[in-house]
């Protein structure tokens, strides 16, 4: 008789509960198997369709015929070229903004200081979003012409560089402010100045989750395609040095879809090789996280 | 107390940092310095223009950017209809329905999903998605399938989102609400949906920042007709696409043309990211 | 069990103080001293200063209260309202509380004490179910609330915990407004009528002392509360279901010393209408409010239940040594 919760002033709301806990529970399934399905259809039709075209030769060999024929060396050579650029410029400014940002060195900042942080970040936030194509303005307006790079590698990597900026900041400060204070402190205490202090302690402790922002950034500049077009260029022949133009993967697989008739083999296979680079990336930035974060 | 390393340490970080922040102040003095002779030359042609024939040059030509604003925000518009509810189930499913090694594996797949290039999505979308919605209603390439594969790059941002809040608020009420016998349902829907509304708002507002700002995939998918769409089944051309459509050769007045719709862009994005910001509060969580 | 004592979750049901038992005992044999009627009309406060509180769970057949609803009838003569046998639960290789045998009259106040991570807390979870929300948590031995087997996989747990109210460490008000914190709870378990909730939600806040503070805002956030304020709120939202049985986890312990002392006063005013389990460190706070102690240990990483038994048994004549030891505040 105790099962009689129902009765008096509570009504049998428990059925009409069910009821309504079964149809969310049917909706909510409904979205990952959606996306799983859809995942799996687009990851299987690459398969289905580029892993017959993918081979060391493709990987090596330079294409021919517009692309239709022949391999995707150079345009793996110039997208690698690309991120080095990319990296080389992004990496030292976005480490030592993540340092300030951060806050870990110097002394508690002073009101003035703390407005030019707010900026910082206020401007980095605006940063993470504008639109790649805005990126290919840019990078053309002042990279290739105000500059003077043209259509280059250089060019092409500067831009990029200003896209993975705000990404790596963000995961690098982010590592910074999870190394425990007791580790400053004692430094602190022991007389280490501020630069031994990041650099001997701070900045080992916080290497992994620097990692991560590293290879979240790589993964975001693969990716990209619109902020390219305009800046590194379409050429396809292998680069001789940064001033030259050279195209990245993303751009190949793109002209071959849409500008060049019967090209459609070779982008799947480069795209294989694309969505192949970025899984690989994106799941070594996913376990290092993991296995940072569950030892901190 | 300062000593040398300390104070070039101090140094460059501060020039690093300013460095970083003057780099987004860059990007809009460059695009509105190269939009200035067709903001000043065309004015309010821009809106006032039916037709987009700006090669002409500043008299014979037409700057009406209208019709291909009207599609990047109705592209907009259909993928936050479409990603909003998709989300939110997402994220109930995640944090209320999924076993829990099922929901680590799912949130793994949608961050993988996230980092999919959009030439790829837009290739997918090319060679898949167009000849089945030609098969509905020709030409294929239109506006509904420009929102399909949107809506499909955009999820993961705003499903990542509001899951982040939605955990943030499970972890403070689910055992509050349980306790007082609550079903799921109204635990969902009622005490965590309102507690993360913040959360679902960034969420949305950066997923219809990036849904404005995507090139590749609508510029692959969307057939790039210039007109103000009728129906979904219209090809149509975003502003995003014109601009990589017409860089190419565009000189004078038109490469400035394709400018301002540049800065256009630029200020519709900003704006939604400063508002994210603002109201939300909540540290977004970056889809790579 | 002779009594159901849970069909008494209406206490508004006018003409008839209980209304009507569906199994067919006739429960309005009940003596008038219990009756909800009489203690809502009745303007005397109880002591403690929380005012009046209606509900009854005492009212049935053979019932016996003094005139504040206080029961005359021990354990012995009644029958525990809960009852732990061979109680364990665990977190995946971690063993919280092992073999706890525990009885909970009706009506009294029940204190668990004993140091941090001996699983007094675990066992609260473990008599609402909220166990099953925390992934790798085992439990096994049997828990009978009534005549309700609380560990049978085939248990509505939303009817359980219906029945079983819990206030937690860290007030935990919704971030909705003061009303909707005790409306939703009510709507849930099926309160339809408007008028009714509003009573209700009058009433309890009136229990908890907290009506003529929020009277003029109960439309704005719960969460603008203070802490005592907040933590009032949660137990009238748990008070609003009419629980047979209330668990407080450290109810105190995060409150400023004040609030806190409100809401010690709250829960002593609690004893005869409600069953209280309390889970608490102030030892003083125990001494002074509860009818019986548990006492638990933590022996080789396990929680143990090392005695149990009144207030005055627990802390004058305590039959364990580390029970003495503790007590005297001489460990942990």
């Amino acid at each position: 008789m105790s099962g009689r919760v129902r009765a008096g002033a509570f009504g049998p709301a428990q059925l009409g509960n069910g009821r309504n806990d079964r149809l969310l529970a049917v909706a909510a399934w409904t979205v990952p198997v959606l996306v799983g399905g859809v995942f799996g259809w687009l990851l299987f039709d690459l398969l289905r369709h580029g892993l017959g075209g993918l081979s060391w030769t493709f990987l090596t060999t330079a294409p021919e015929a517009a692309g239709r024929a022949g391999g995707i060396g150079p345009v793996l050579f110039s997208t690698l070229l690309i991120l080095a650029v990319c990296l080389l410029a992004a990496v030292p400014v976005g480490m030592l903004t993540a340092v300030l940002l951060s806050g870990v060195v110097g002394r508690p900042p002073s009101q003035m200081r703390s407005t030019f942080l707010r900026s910082v970040r206020r401007s980095l936030d605006v940063l993470a979003g504008v639109p790649s194509i805005v990126f290919g303005l840019f990078g053309n307006a002042f990279f290739s012409i105000v500059l003077g790079m043209g259509f280059s590698i250089l060019s092409g990597g500067l831009t990029l560089a200003c896209m993975v900026l705000p990404i790596f900041i963000r995961e690098a400060e982010e590592a910074l402010r999870q190394v425990p204070a007791e580790l400053r402190l004692s430094a602190a205490a022991l007389g280490l100045s501020r630069t031994k202090t990041l650099t001997s302690i701070l900045l080992p402790a916080a290497l992994p989750g620097i990692t991560v922002g590293l290879v979240l950034g790589i993964g975001r500049a693969l990716a990209e395609t619109a902020a390219l077009i305009f800046t590194s260029g379409y050429v396809d022949r292998m680069p001789g040095s940064l001033l030259d133009s050279g195209r990245s993967l993303s751009i190949h697989i793109y002209d071959l879809s849409m500008n060049v008739a019967g090209g459609e083999p070779n982008a799947y296979a480069t795209a294989l090789v694309l969505v192949g680079l970025l899984l690989v990336i994106n799941s070594a930035a996913a376990s290092l996280s993991a296995r940072w974060h569950r030892r901190g | 107390m300062a000593r040398p390393a300390d104070r070039v340490l101090s140094l460059a970080s501060r020039v690093a940092a300013a460095a970083s922040a003057v780099v987004v102040m860059l990007i809009a003095l460059f695009v509105g310095w190269e939009a200035w002779p067709a903001l000043r030359d065309v004015g309010s042609r821009f809106v006032t223009d039916s037709s987009w024939h700006p090669a002409a040059g500043t008299e014979a030509g037409t700057f009406g950017l209208l019709p291909m604003a009207a599609a990047t925000g109705a592209a907009a518009a259909g993928v936050l209809v479409l990603a909003t509810p998709a989300a939110l189930l997402s994220a109930i499913f995640c944090r209320f329905y999924a076993p829990r090694p099922l929901a680590m594996i799912y949130r793994r797949l949608v961050e993988l999903l996230a980092g999919v290039p959009s030439v790829v999505y837009g290739f997918w979308g090319l060679v898949v998605l167009v000849p089945l919605v030609r098969r509905l209603e020709p030409p294929g390439a239109s506006l509904l399938t420009g929102i399909l594969v949107l809506a499909l790059m955009i999820l993961p941002t705003v499903a990542l989102t509001v899951d982040a809040a939605f955990g943030r608020a499970a972890e403070e009420h689910l055992a509050g609400g349980a306790a007082l016998g609550l079903s799921r349902p109204t635990l969902i829907f009622e005490i965590v949906l309102p507690a993360s509304r913040s959360g679902l708002a960034t969420g949305l507002m950066l997923g219809a920042g990036r849904a404005l700002g995507e090139t590749m995939a609508v510029l692959m998918v969307c057939g790039n007709v210039v007109q103000i769409p009728d129906s979904l089944f219209d090809p149509v051309r975003t502003l995003t696409a014109n601009i990589a459509l017409e860089m190419a050769y565009a000189t004078d007045h038109h490469r400035a043309a394709l400018f301002v719709s540049g800065l256009v862009l630029l200020a519709a994005v900003s704006v939604l990211v400063l508002a994210a910001g603002r109201w939300g509060g909540v540290e977004p969580e970056m889809a790579s | 069990m002779k009594k159901p004592g849970l069909a008494q979750i209406d206490p508004a049901a006018a003409p008839e103080p209980h209304g009507s038992e569906p199994s067919g005992v006739d429960v309005r044999v009940a003596r008038d001293v219990c009756s909800t009627d009489r203690a809502a009309a009745g303007p005397d406060a109880q002591p403690g200063g929380i005012g009046e509180i209606t509900a009854h769970l005492l009212c049935g057949p053979g019932c016996e209260c003094d005139e504040n609803g206080v029961p005359l009838q021990t354990i012995a003569e009644q029958g525990p309202v809960l009852s732990v046998r061979g109680l364990s639960c665990s977190y995946g290789d971690h063993v919280a509380f092992q073999n706890v045998d525990l009885d909970v009259a009706k009506g009294q106040i029940t204190a668990l004490i004993g140091p941090s991570g001996c699983g007094k807390t675990s066992l609260l979870s473990c008599v609402n179910r909220l166990t099953d929300l925390i992934p790798g948590c085992r439990v096994a031995g049997r828990i009978d609330l009534g005549d309700l087997d609380v560990l049978s996989a085939s248990l509505d747990t939303v009817a359980l915990r219906r029945r079983v109210g819990m206030i937690f460490q860290k007030p935990n008000p919704f971030p909705l407004s003061i009303r909707r914190n005790l409306e939703l709870p009510l709507r849930e378990h099926g309160m339809k009528s408007k008028a009714r909730r509003a009573e209700t939600i009058t009433r309890v806040l009136r229990d908890v002392g907290l009506w003529d503070e929020v009277r003029d805002r109960l439309d704005e956030l719960a969460t603008g509360l203070s802490g005592g304020q907040k933590q009032r709120l949660c137990i009238a939202r748990a008070l609003a279901l009419e629980p047979e049985i209330i668990l407080f986890d450290e109810p105190c312990s995060a409150l400023d010393p004040i609030s806190s002392g409100v809401v010690e006063d709250l829960i002593a005013g609690l004893r005869g209408k409600y069953t209280v389990v309390i889970v608490t460190h102030n030892l003083a706070q125990a001494r002074r409010i509860a009818d019986r102690v548990a006492f638990f240990w933590v022996r080789n990483g396990v929680g143990r239940l090392v005695e149990q038994g009144t207030a005055q048994q627990i802390f004058e004549q305590p039959g364990d040594e580390l029970t003495r030891a503790y007590v005297a505040g001489m460990r942990g």
